[in-house]
């Protein structure tokens, strides 16, 4: 039972163990067994800390979602209401009778009561020969990935909608996805790893003479990326991204008085600290009054309906945000630093190449090296004359080694330059 | 944008001369909007209406919390003689209101005194003295009526068309339709005075539509933009440095992509610089002489007692900057303004609440009409004064609070008035009953004021939709009729 020198000393309270000893082996009870065998286990020396480290371990597991996630649930009610048409929305205009049921070009609705309940509806809608769903899921996936569903109008797949651009590609992946067991993660890998999704998304001339809207895929689409990763993306190649998963929402800076004109100007907006400044856009708390100006500027969402497909605008005050929002100046700040310090070379063109490397994930051509080599030189002909400005945008932090506030805030501009090209939030 | 306008844009940008352009409507998917397949890079560029309009701006003045139109619009003798009596029976039974028992409480007479003023005899009471010398101008709309009777709710439907939230307000379906003719500003401008409204930025929300059309929140003094001012550091010569380089690398993707986002981007960069220099312009009131400044009284101190409901400490002077701001705004070609103040809900003290409260807003909106008509921007400036529901015949007492009475939320009947921009002055529309409980005559709800708004600016609120959710959503919801009456 044990691998140590000498016996284990037995405490006065173990007269319990002391019993399992004195009764012959074939006799304990599997409890009893574990005891001994814990009894000494816990007597070894240095298993202590491995059975507290485990302990420790065990209780960081993450909770089963059983017992975590609480979900509203609904049954039937014993006295039906009656159902009726309320015409033009209005439910004081009351119309005919219904009784639950589906489209009729779909499969019926198989029904394992008299009437038709939510579990058959539920079991409806994922049966086997209701090809609907499937369709309408792999739509929404490949919309996302393109810009435009194989059928355009997402939410629509009725006779008001638009016919899907290929039938049979559509048929293909939804059957795949159900065959799968509906994992939506192979579905995005089958996506993402197909011809069509990798080609290029630089457009020619004659194609857009055959097909104007690219409905064929001739190209991939260069897509805005969504509000929340304009702000991630900034926040990401300044370094200064706080990749937490989880957790309640957060609260960037927005000017206060902004914030105020939420309901009767009661909203307190209340600034996260510390490194949750710097958290993802789809964490920041979504003020229903007031929703964060960034976001909206960038189309989020509205919380407040259920939306499929969100705008793609473009907008001065998209250029006033990523020129001189507080929160990108900052990221500017530090993609500056970044570029200082990490650059494997402090050569201008090798600092731009770094940095192009880091804001778009590609080589630089040679004509924007030129157009930023010139830019570079103009700010440090600037900067130089001017210490104090210098010192003003290459802001508070601490100076690199070997840098001056003149070489640092050049590179700022670079930087805020970067941030506001076209390309660093455009999906090619 | 949506994809398909995205495309068009796409198309159009990248061929010389916007080839099949003819062929290209049939292959939209109708929006609904007006397919003017010439749009050019800027969402908010101008766009023609469906038939020549009236209006080509619009002041929207929204008093939010609720004026009582039975003390400003609506004068009702009769509730006067009958002041203390119950409500008949006829009428309470099965009437719920938001914090009174109409089984219970009493009838309150208004203590205003109503005159007639213009050629056209209009009656306003004491309370807008300076309203009512523009009587020949403005249209009061007394039978207007609303489905929601809480604030936030009848906020969303005075600016939205239905009470709920998702749906985009008048202003941004004004935009969306037409545009706006400033290039520089946005074409849909918010300016709040006193405290805020229960539905904040709700309340000019672009909803499902593009947020290029949603209403800008504008501060009337200081960065009067969000983001205007560059980061401590870049001056605007630097500024201008930027924007030229970002200009030519942003031109040099799109030779090698072709993709005509890029297009759009550069001319938003052009149009932010601009912006950069009217905005602060804009705010800048040294070139107006001391006479306007003193007609919408942007230097109004406050009175000495200050305990009124939604006090800041600043309103009278902020809501005359307000007014003066928003000439500028129409001025230069924005397209809607919304001039917020809050808050009407007088449900106690509404004697002394109401006189603080027309007295912000008394003087500069009469000075703001009397301007654009002298500057000949009334004919085509619609402007509008309405809160989001009315208030009740009956008396909110709060008893054994110690506290002067008020009146309730009231959803059956409002006043609000309409000048300018196509409407026909001088004169009332609608009559309510003798004591002011609900129309009996030419009753306009919401939706039918919306409907005739929209007609000013000469769109059909049939056709001015947007596909959202599988519908083809309109400011008008599912009702709406234009009044005719209101119509010049």
């Amino acid at each position: 039972m044990t691998n140590a020198p000498r016996p284990v000393p037995l405490k006065l309270n173990d007269a319990d163990i002391v019993r399992i000893i004195r009764k012959p082996a074939d006799e304990r009870t599997g409890a009893e067994v574990l005891r001994l065998i814990r009894f000494y286990g816990y007597s070894e020396p240095g298993l202590d800390q491995l059975v507290a480290a485990e302990t420790k371990h065990r209780k960081s597991a993450p909770l089963s979602s059983d017992t975590t996630i609480m979900a509203r649930a609904v049954s039937e009610a014993r006295n039906r209401q009656e159902t009726r048409v309320h015409i033009r929305g209005s439910f004081l205009n009351k119309g005919d009778a219904v009784e639950p049921g589906t489209p009729s070009i779909l499969p019926p609705l198989v029904t394992r009561n008299a009437q038709a309940d939510r579990l058959d509806l539920a079991q409806w809608i994922v049966a086997d020969d209701n090809p609907l769903t499937s369709r309408v899921i792999v739509n929404r996936v490949w919309q996302q990935y393109f810009g435009r569903g194989l059928v355009a109008t997402d939410d629509d797949f009725g006779t008001q909608g638009e016919r899907p651009s290929h039938p049979e590609l559509l048929d293909w992946l939804a059957t795949r996805f159900r065959q799968d067991n509906w994992s939506l993660k192979k579905l995005h890998k089958l996506i993402v790893m197909s011809a069509t999704y990798r080609q290029s998304s630089h457009s020619r001339p004659e194609l857009l003479q055959h097909d104007p809207y690219n409905t064929l895929l001739a190209r991939q689409n260069c897509l805005r990326v969504e509000a929340e990763i304009v702000r991630d993306l900034a926040l990401s190649v300044s370094g200064l991204l706080n990749p937490k998963i989880g957790g309640p929402s957060v609260r960037p800076p927005q000017p206060a008085d902004f914030a105020a004109l939420g309901f009767q100007g009661n909203v307190k907006w209340s600034v996260s600290e510390g490194r949750d400044r710097y958290r993802r856009g789809l964490y920041t708390f979504f003020q229903r009054t007031v929703p964060y100006p960034m976001l909206v500027d960038f189309d989020v969402a509205d919380s407040n309906t259920s939306c499929t497909k969100r705008e793609r605008s473009t907008s001065p005050l998209q250029a006033l945000t990523l020129w001189n929002d507080p929160v990108f100046v900052e990221c500017a700040q530090a993609l500056g630093r970044r570029i200082v310090t990490e650059s494997p070379s402090s050569e201008t063109t090798d600092r731009l190449r770094f940095a192009l490397r880091l804001t778009m994930s590609r080589e630089a051509q040679p004509a924007e090296l030129k157009t930023l080599v010139e830019y570079v030189e103009k700010q440090t002909n600037r900067f130089q004359s001017d210490f104090v400005t210098a010192k003003l945008l290459a802001g508070d932090g601490e100076l690199p080694g070997h840098t001056t506030d003149t070489e640092l805030a050049v590179w700022v501009s670079v930087a805020r330059l970067l941030i506001n090209l076209d390309e660093f939030i455009t999906r090619e | 944008m949506s994809f398909f306008e995205h495309a068009r844009r796409d198309f159009l940008a990248t061929t010389a001369g916007g080839i099949g352009a003819l062929a290209l409507g049939s292959m939209l998917h109708a929006d609904g909007l007006l397919e003017d397949t010439s749009r050019p890079l800027n969402p908010l560029a101008p766009r023609q209406p469906h038939f020549p309009a009236r209006a080509k701006r619009c002041i929207f003045i929204f008093l939010a919390g609720a004026p009582s139109q039975i003390d400003l619009l609506d004068p009702k003798p009769e509730l006067v003689r009958r002041d203390g009596q119950m409500l008949p029976e006829s009428i309470s039974a099965g009437v719920r209101l938001a914090f009174t028992n109409a089984k219970t409480a009493r009838l309150k007479g208004s203590p205003r005194r109503f005159t007639r003023h213009g050629e056209c005899g209009t009656e306003f009471s004491d309370r807008l003295p300076h309203i009512a010398t523009c009587a020949d101008d403005i249209a009061v709309v007394r039978s207007m009526h609303t489905d929601e009777f809480n604030h936030h709710p009848a906020q969303l439907m005075m600016n939205s068309g239905v009470g709920r939230l998702g749906r985009p307000s008048v202003g941004a379906w004004v935009t969306y339709g037409l545009g706006s003719i400033s290039q520089e500003l946005p074409g849909y401008v918010v300016l709040s005075a006193g405290s805020g409204s229960s539905g904040g930025t709700s309340n000019w929300t672009s909803g499902f539509l593009p947020s290029t059309y949603r209403g800008i929140s504008f501060r009337n003094q200081g960065e009067p933009l969000l983001n205007l001012q560059n980061p401590a550091g870049v001056s605007r010569d630097d500024q201008r440095d930027s924007l030229a380089a970002i200009r030519e690398l942003n031109r040099q993707r799109l030779e090698l992509t072709n993709d005509s986002g890029i297009s759009e981007r550069i001319a938003a960069y052009e149009l932010a610089f601009r912006m950069q220099a009217v905005a602060p312009e804009l705010i800048d009131l040294s070139n107006e002489t001391q006479q306007t400044l003193d007609a919408y009284g942007v230097a109004r101190a406050e009175p000495e007692n200050q305990r009124y409901r939604g006090y800041t400490g600043n309103a009278h002077a902020a809501f005359g900057r307000n007014c003066l701001l928003a000439r500028r705004l129409v001025e230069r070609g924005v397209r809607f303004v919304n001039l917020y103040h809050a808050s009407w809900d007088h449900h106690d003290g509404l004697d002394k609440d109401l006189k603080y409260n027309s007295s912000v807003v008394d003087q500069p909106v009469a000075a703001l009409l009397k301007d654009l008509k002298q500057r000949g921007l009334l004919k085509d400036t619609l402007v509008v004064f309405t809160g989001e529901f009315g208030r009740t015949p009956l008396a909110d007492t709060h008893e054994g609070k110690g506290q002067q009475p008020g009146r309730d939320h009231h959803p059956y009947a409002f006043s609000l008035w309409m000048a300018g921009g196509g409407v026909k002055g001088g004169q009332v529309v609608g009559r309510t009953d003798e004591i002011g409980w609900a129309p009996v005559e030419d009753a306009v709800h919401i939706n039918d004021f919306h409907a005739t708004l929209l007609h000013l600016f000469g769109l059909d609120h049939l056709r001015l939709s947007k596909r959202f959710g599988g519908f083809d959503i309109r400011l008008t919801n599912v009702g709406g009729s234009v009044v005719e009456k209101l119509i010049a």
